[in-house]
């Protein structure tokens, strides 16, 4: 299928020139990196930009993934929850605006320092798409059943742009729309963290789909288990987010309340049940599914439940040592 | 008989054109910097009246040759009836039909221009639905239907929307046939009686290659088109009717067809080629090259029709099949010319493999504002097997008979009487059933097992649970009776032969298995033989490449070509050694060279006389190049009969029967099915190359449990494809293979098959509907009668729960096909392919 639109290609070598090509044409223009969803919606004639600036010619850290620790953690803003724990050593990862899903699942800092964000770029969409798609372009795009969402939501990860950083959470303002101004490029993804040498954590994300091969999500959902372990008391927290259930990917604080409250005695399964019950009653006040030709609204209710109860089994196994391999399939 | 090539798994002969790149499919043709471009205006409406078509602004840009609308081409055709125009005509009938064409020096000012035509209609009402097409005040779709040509065995209701209407009325006393149209007496005799309907949506090809041509008128007025085709031979008279008007008659009509990248039956007929043969005459001198999109591969090829099924059928207590009533409820589409003999093929043989006394079938061919159902591999076996093996599990239950039993007690033999009056031919069904029962056993075994050892170890083993599907299956060549094949055959300097055709290798293994039989005849090693893609100006006739006829009857063509060589070779040889030899019977062929039974010394090598001749001792030489021919035409096929009955033709020219099984396991809180297992036993007659027919079981298999479990087609309430793409029409991976498929082979000889051949390319795919559907109902005791059985279904019925205790009303998770479903647009569908010119 041909573009048939005219377009003027741009392609900076500095992010100040692709800020200055983007100040010049305030309208109609579109940054370019994988290009998994601009060039079908450019064939398609859903988005008619005039102006395309690629990305993909700009060299440093937007290519790269990095993990550094912090000393001068208080310089950070807004970072309550690292701050009321007892630990100086922090580390945070930094993502680059032109990192691909292969370039994560190819990354062994990744798979083992952030399984969760492994095992969802396992299942985002096939090898050739995978190959050419960022995680930076897929938190843009916005679609709310995109993959990401719900595992950046889990890691409290932050956006940096050439302005400023984001909270995730902040990020998407509704379905295929993020907060970004007209000027404002994002330089990559930041998550901040306790080093693993001062906890334990494990996950599940887990994706709804028609069937084994790739296939957009119906439902996702996302855990998250930090173990810290100091010598008075063990504590723990539980984070969890949903996709494709709502306008965009939503933290549910409500479960993990409930959850929390009783996750550190996860060895008491026998209160599993009730906990279970809690945690399900509330799903219904927290998503908004849609009914489409992928899935009814009732099935994605009904799966989101599945997920979950199956998803949190898994991520405090996988904490315990017991649980599936990263990767593999849970429903 | 032991044999040197034949039942032998042979390399492909193509494979290493493909896997190399070699291969030229259409796309990969080269015509130079003349070569012009087409691209189509679309119907935005289902069903409307063109009140005007204004070009101008699409003429006036840049790079715009031509425009072309309806009224440049006012010619009617169709493969057996005429109710097709080129472009539409004062009418569209579906979303995305073409109304006109814009021809242009490339591709993206053709697109460009295209949506610069400015097209006004009118709308009508449209019929989205059989139910809605068959109501009493309802709208025509073609009010000229009367005055359609077409074949004599279709019967058209003038003034309805009913196209076709195949009657079937069998009783086994003859004289009783009247008694059939009085239901009642039909059923009086027995002892249990099920009713149910059962529902079918439509399906797509999917054939990795979408469709395209390219035409080129010269100016001596010949027109050549090379296009992505299962029937050179066929497009060419299409072609050659349609544009007669023009002054073309046959022999100025060329099709070549290169390499094609699967049909399925979508590259069956003529579809959107003929836009190539009819645009090319309007730019003479310069190639026009038209390419249909992935969407409009969904949207403007054939579909595959859906049906609704209704069955009645009547047992007695022991299980034997008094009586059986079917009616099928074809939403054909808008245009039937093709898709009305699946609707006939269909209510032919919609008994199933079963002997059955007293039987009643219509099958309607009913026109609707939806894209035109024809020929998809099954050809309407698929469909009206869903139903019917469906329903056998159901009467079974009720007699408290095992399904398998109850099948065998019925299951059709050798010269038993069909439907429509004729005997079935030999077949292997029992041997078929009893061979996937033992793979079954198996199964028992493994079921025992795996609870502890699959992987999901932390779905609950109480969310799983198991069950075992069977299902029988048939399917005759749906073809007119005089639907031939020829070959020839030529010999080169070095013994080496090209075998010409014009079937067309679309992955089936065709040119491997053709070079199996001339090698067989001839002696010849399968490296010395090129098998050539169609030409319909070099090579002979081929009526088509569909119905699984191909390695029965060009099969057949080859042989006879092979053995008019050899009958030559003996010939020529016997009277030029007649010292050495005694007569022809006292020679063979042996490695390539010609021997005698009786002189053991004896030995002329081909490649010393194919070309050359015979060199004598005086300088003279005998014989000259070898060519051998071979026709073959089903002489004993007719497809007269009596229009209310059915009975007294013989239009089928063999069944190929076969049984298969499958065992899944269903997560119950998710309703998602895996398959660790599925068997399928298929009575081909002689396997000539046993790996392609294990090729076609796994193909097939797999292309028939993605149509029951995930595959699917949304319209609007518009009538518009809400999923005309890969995102949300799915069709299945690497990912989605069962974890284990057995084929078995069963060989009971079709005598007037090449070594007992006969077809089974598509009959893989037809059981694989009810195995599941039985396999869910063995597991949860639900049965589902609409596919596809998706998760999300399988989890509503669960549910809610109903239908467990074999309650009069069938469970319907959704409304019935074929109403749409009227659901919020996805931000995809939302994104489907604009249609301009509205």
């Amino acid at each position: 299928m041909k573009i048939i639109s005219e377009i003027t290609y741009f392609a900076p070598t500095t992010i100040e020139e692709a800020v200055e090509l983007l100040q010049k044409h305030p309208e109609n223009s579109c940054l370019l990196a994988g290009g998994t969803d601009v060039v079908p919606a450019l064939k398609k004639q859903v988005e008619k930009p005039r102006v395309i600036i690629d990305l993909k010619k700009i060299s440093g850290r937007i290519r790269n993934i990095e993990l550094k620790t912090i000393e001068n953690i208080e310089s950070i803003e807004s970072i309550e929850r690292i701050e009321s724990i007892e630990s100086k050593n922090q580390q945070e990862l930094f993502i680059g605006t032109l990192v691909t899903f292969c370039d994560l699942l190819d990354s062994a800092l990744i798979r083992e320092n952030y399984p969760l964000i492994w095992e969802m770029s396992k299942v985002v969409a096939s090898v050739g798409i995978r190959n050419r798609a960022t995680i930076v372009g897929n938190i843009c795009s916005a679609v709310p059943c995109m993959d990401s969402g719900p595992v950046l939501l889990t890691y409290d990860a932050k956006v940096q742009t050439n302005k400023r950083i984001i909270p995730i959470e902040n990020f998407w303002i509704g379905p295929r729309q993020n907060c970004l101004s007209i000027d404002e490029i994002v330089l990559g993804i930041t998550i901040i963290s306790t080093s693993p040498k001062s906890h334990v954590s494990a996950g599940r994300f887990v994706k709804l789909m028609r069937y084994r091969g790739e296939d957009l999500a119906q439902a996702s959902i996302a855990i998250l288990i930090n173990s810290f372990e100091s010598a008075a008391t063990a504590t723990a927290e539980v984070k969890i987010a949903f996709g494709a259930v709502a306008p965009v990917p939503i933290r549910a604080y409500a479960i993990e309340k409930i959850i929390s409250k009783q996750i550190n005695q996860w060895d008491e399964w026998n209160e599993w049940d009730q906990m279970m019950e809690e945690a399900l009653a509330t799903i219904p006040d927290i998503i908004a599914p849609i009914s489409d030709l992928r899935a009814s609204a009732e099935y994605r209710l009904h799966m989101v439940g599945v997920m979950f109860k199956r998803g949190l089994k898994d991520a405090i196994l996988r904490l315990q040592g017991n649980g599936s391999k990263y990767g593999s399939s849970l429903i | 008989m032991e044999f040197s090539f034949i039942g032998k798994s042979h390399l492909r002969v193509d494979g290493k054109e493909k896997i190399t790149g070699s291969a030229k499919f259409v796309d990969d043709l080269d015509f130079g910097a003349n070569l012009l471009y087409a691209e189509i205006v679309e119907s935005p409406h289902a069903h409307a009246l063109i009140v005007d078509i204004d070009i101008s602004t699409a003429l006036a840009s840049p790079g715009v040759i031509k425009v072309i609308t309806g009224k440049d081409f006012p010619y009617r055709f169709g493969l057996y009836m005429q109710d097709r125009y080129i472009f539409a005509c004062e009418r569209v009938r579906f979303v995305g039909e073409q109304v006109a064409a814009v021809i242009a020096r490339d591709p993206v000012s053709a697109k460009r221009a295209a949506k610069l035509v400015r097209v006004k209609y009118q709308p009508l009402p449209a019929i989205l639905n059989v139910e809605d097409a068959l109501a009493a005040e309802t709208t025509l779709l073609h009010p000229e239907l009367e005055n359609y040509q077409h074949v004599p065995w279709f019967f058209p209701a003038a003034g309805t929307n009913i196209a076709h209407l195949r009657k079937i009325r069998k009783h086994d006393a003859i004289d009783a046939i009247d008694a059939i149209d009085d239901t009642d007496a039909m059923f009086a005799d027995a002892d249990l009686v099920l009713e149910d309907r059962y529902t079918v949506p439509r399906y797509a090809h999917c054939a990795i290659e979408c469709h395209g041509a390219i035409g080129l008128y010269d100016h001596a007025k010949r027109l050549t088109i090379w296009s992505a085709s299962q029937s050179p031979h066929t497009q060419r008279n299409l072609f050659a009717q349609a544009l007669a008007p023009l002054g073309l008659t046959h022999k100025d009509v060329r099709v070549i067809a290169p390499c094609v990248g699967g049909g399925f039956g979508g590259k069956a007929g003529v579809s959107m080629e003929i836009l190539a043969a009819a645009l090319a005459t309007t730019v003479p001198g310069r190639p026009v090259k038209i390419l249909w999109s992935r969407a409009q591969e969904f949207y403007n090829t054939y579909q595959r029709p859906g049906v609704v099924a209704t069955i009645k059928m009547g047992v007695k207590r022991d299980g034997t099949i008094t009586a059986l009533e079917q009616n099928l409820y074809w939403d054909s589409g808008a245009y039937v010319e093709y898709g009305s003999n699946v609707v006939n093929a269909a209510g032919l043989s919609a008994t199933g493999p079963y002997r059955i006394e007293k039987v009643k079938i219509n099958s309607y061919a009913i026109y609707t504002n939806l894209p035109p159902g024809g020929p998809y591999r099954g050809f309407g076996y698929s469909e009206f097997i869903f139903g019917l093996e469906s329903h056998i599990n159901e009467v079974a239950k009720r007699l408290q008979i095992d399904p398998i039993l109850l099948r065998k007690r019925n299951a059709i033999r050798e010269g038993d009487q069909l439907a429509y009056g004729a005997k079935m031919n030999t077949n292997g069904l029992i041997e078929a059933i009893e061979k996937v029962e033992q793979e079954m056993d198996k199964m028992d075994k493994m079921d025992k097992i795996r609870p502890h050892s699959h992987p999901h170890s932390l779905s609950q083993s109480s969310n799983r649970c198991y069950g075992k599907g069977f299902a029988l299956f048939w399917k005759a060549p749906a073809m007119p009776p005089n639907a031939s094949s020829s070959a020839i055959i030529k010999f080169n300097e070095d013994a080496s032969i090209n075998i010409l055709v014009s079937a067309v290798e679309l992955g089936q293994g065709f040119f491997t298995v053709m070079a199996q039989i001339a090698a067989e005849v001839l002696q010849i090693s399968m490296d010395k033989i090129r098998v050539e893609t169609p030409d319909t100006d070099r090579n002979p006739y081929e009526w088509q490449t569909v119905a699984s006829h191909i390695t029965w009857s060009t099969g057949n063509a080859v042989f006879k070509a092979a053995t008019d060589i050899r009958d030559q070779i003996f010939t020529l040889i016997s009277r030029e050694f007649q010292k050495d030899v005694k007569d022809v019977s006292d020679l063979y062929l042996f490695e390539e060279s010609v021997r005698s039974h009786s002189n053991p010394h004896f030995k002329v090598a081909y490649q010393d006389f194919v070309i050359s001749g015979i060199s004598m001792p005086d300088g003279t030489f005998r014989g000259g190049p070898l060519l051998g021919r071979g026709s073959f035409m089903p002489e004993f096929s007719t497809a007269i009969s009596d229009p209310e009955t059915g009975q007294g033709g013989k239009p089928n020219v063999h069944y190929t029967v076969g049984a298969s099984a499958a065992m899944i396991e269903i997560d119950k809180e998710s309703g998602k099915i895996t398959i660790p297992k599925v068997v399928l036993a298929i009575d081909c007659g002689k396997a000539i190359n046993p790996q392609l027919v294990q090729g076609q079981v796994y193909g097939g298999m797999l292309q028939g449990l993605a149509t029951v479990l995930y595959e699917n087609m949304h319209f609007d309430e518009s009538g518009r494809q809400l999923n005309a793409n890969f995102t949300d029409y799915k069709i299945p991976t690497t990912l989605d293979i069962p974890e284990e498929i057995v084929a078995i082979i069963v060989e009971s000889a079709q005598k007037d098959g090449p070594f007992g051949a006969r077809g089974m390319g598509e009959h893989t795919m037809i059981p694989a509907a009810p195995i599941i559907a039985n396999a869910v109902e063995d597991a949860l005791g639900i049965r589902i009668r609409s596919m596809p059985i998706t998760a999300e279904k399988i989890v509503a019925a669960l549910k809610h729960n109903l239908n467990r205790d074999l309650g009069p009303e069938p469970y319907e998770p959704y409304e019935p096909y074929p109403r749409t479903e009227p659901r919020p647009l996805s931000e995809e569908a939302l994104a489907a392919p604009i249609i301009s010119g509205q």
